[in-house]
């Protein structure tokens, strides 16, 4: 097994200038995930899970540490990393064809292999004959199944997905789920994967990180070794549950002393 | 479709058959309203001898000019403001200084500046849209969702792409409402600028043959004017809905 991304003592700081103080959100995180790995990150809210995931997309600077991509060092944004956001963040005046293509064009890729290789990714997400829709004629589950199309569309090295299913109702959520673990076992990506959701982490993983409350540290991490596809009703499965709830419960109660004594992190999702 | 058609036949027909009870009937001084039979007699004239034509043409054309200068202008400094915070800080208070003075009160100095020629008209035109242009893309630059930034570099746009695909396409919707608005705009100033210092254009056909007392072709200007207002906000309207067929409900709050 390869390391496939590094994440070295990353620290973030975010300054707010009214207070005239730093916020600490994240202090010398450090993880390392194997090639093919998924791990799903949990946290109390404002622990900075998406802060990390931002700073391994490159959207935000580190204030201390690296990350490192099949070696190397991460700067800004780029197509070796997929983003999968909550709000879909489709572009509303591009058709699905045109968005999960959207990658591909900037990579100048010709036409007939762009159009086949969308197409392709368009059947696997099980919307063959939506090509032409635009954005706002989709529903929830469907516009975020395009989101996943067009990340996978670059083939990058690593998936990040920041909270990808907290819009969706539970049902679409579970199917969504589903939908996800099968495309991942036939592309083998590397996938980061933030939610807050335990059951959620549970399914989807291979290992589980799950954070302190500000400032954001790795509190353990741990393997889920259950057999897939994973059944939420198996004791086993309530088993993990219950250890990663009572993790995370310690934090949650941390966290809301935090909240009171000074304002929320900027940048941090809800 | 057919019904709204209708609907709209009717109403208008209606005016007409109104405006010859009234004037048939003698309910008003001819001199003050004359009959469809005499604004359409002045019409079959004007058209005959040209003047009609070139009227209309010289209207158009300076109006043409003008919103392509304003709205051109207006996207330009409104990008510029949207994204860089010095250029909003340099000139967004220049903008508002201008802001409040009326298009009107610019014909005075446009007349001393410009002449009665052409310019002068194609000035206040361009002044009027290029405030209701400029507003509007900065609003729609500062209302871009950064979420979509942020996607389009992570799927490997540089600051060009991300300008021309992202930053572009999603200001078009504001864009649009203020060449809407633009377009009001423009015939309001145009005719103002006409009657007040002009040799050709419908405001002058007006100015004139109040001049010469003709009632006739002072309705027939207005009519004319009305009519290419319509047709042009029409096809505003159709370019509006094509280029903004992403566009869920197509129309965005305007700020002026």
């Amino acid at each position: 097994m390869t390391v496939n991304l590094q994440v070295s003592r990353v620290s973030k700081e975010f300054v707010d200038r009214r207070a005239k103080s730093t916020v600490r959100a994240l202090d010398e995180i450090n993880l390392e995930v194997q090639k093919g790995e998924v791990i799903c990150i949990l946290g109390p809210s404002g622990c900075g899970k998406s802060t990390l995931l931002n700073i391994i997309a490159g959207f935000l600077p580190p204030s201390g540490g690296e990350v490192r991509v099949d070696g190397r060092p991460v700067i800004e944004p780029g197509p070796d990393r997929g983003f999968v956001f909550q709000e879909f963040a489709l572009f509303p005046w591009r058709t699905v064809l045109e968005n999960i293509e959207f990658g591909p064009v900037l990579k100048g890729m010709e036409k007939t292999d762009r159009h086949t290789h969308a197409r392709e990714l368009i059947q696997r997400i099980h919307l063959t004959g939506f090509e032409d829709k635009y954005p706002f004629e989709l529903s929830g589950g469907m516009k975020q199944r395009v989101g996943i199309a067009r990340a996978l569309a670059n083939d990058p090295e690593v998936l990040l997905m920041d909270e990808p299913f907290g819009a969706l109702d539970a049902q679409t959520r579970r199917v969504m789920q589903e939908e996800l673990l099968k495309l991942l076992g036939e592309t083998q990506k590397t996938v980061l994967f933030v939610t807050h959701a335990i059951d959620e982490a549970i399914v989807l993983a291979d290992r589980v990180l799950i954070m302190t409350a500000r400032p954001g540290q790795v509190k353990s991490l741990l393997g889920v070794d259950l057999p897939r596809p994973r059944e939420r009703t198996s004791p086993e499965f309530n088993e993990l549950y219950r250890t990663m709830d009572d993790l995370i419960r310690v934090e949650v109660e941390k966290a809301s002393e935090v909240q009171d004594s000074d304002s929320a992190v900027p940048g941090e999702g809800a | 479709m057919n019904r709204r058609m209708a609907t709209r036949a009717v109403s208008i027909g209606g005016l007409v058959i109104l405006w010859f009870v009234v004037t048939h009937y003698k309910l008003v001084n001819p001199l003050f309203l004359p009959p469809p039979r005499e604004v359409w007699e002045g019409a079959v004239d004007l058209i005959q001898a040209g003047e009609l034509r070139e009227h209309i043409a010289a209207s158009l054309w300076r109006m043409f000019m003008g919103f392509v200068v304003g709205s051109f202008t207006g996207v330009v400094i409104g990008i510029l403001m949207g994204q860089f915070r010095f250029f909003h800080a340099a000139v967004g208070p220049l903008v508002e200084i201008i802001r409040p003075i009326p298009g009107l009160a610019w014909i005075p100095v446009a007349l001393i500046w410009f002449g009665i020629e052409d310019a002068s008209k194609v000035f206040i035109i361009s002044m009027g849209v290029f405030l209701a242009v400029v507003t509007n893309t900065f609003v729609g630059v500062r209302s871009l969702d950064p979420v979509l930034v942020r996607a389009a570099r992570s799927l490997g746009a540089n600051r060009r792409d991300v300008f021309f695909r992202v930053v572009l396409p999603g200001t078009l919707p504001h864009i649009f409402t203020g060449f809407r608005l633009g377009v009001q705009v423009s015939f309001a100033l145009l005719v103002a600028a006409e009657l007040v210092g002009s040799t050709s254009g419908l405001g002058f056909l007006i100015q004139d043959a109040r001049n010469y007392f003709r009632g006739d072709l002072v309705i027939l200007g207005m009519a004319v004017i009305g009519a290419l207002g319509f047709s042009i906000t029409r096809l505003v309207e159709i370019a509006e809905r094509w280029f903004l067929r992403w566009h869920s409900t197509s129309r965005e709050g305007a700020f002026y």
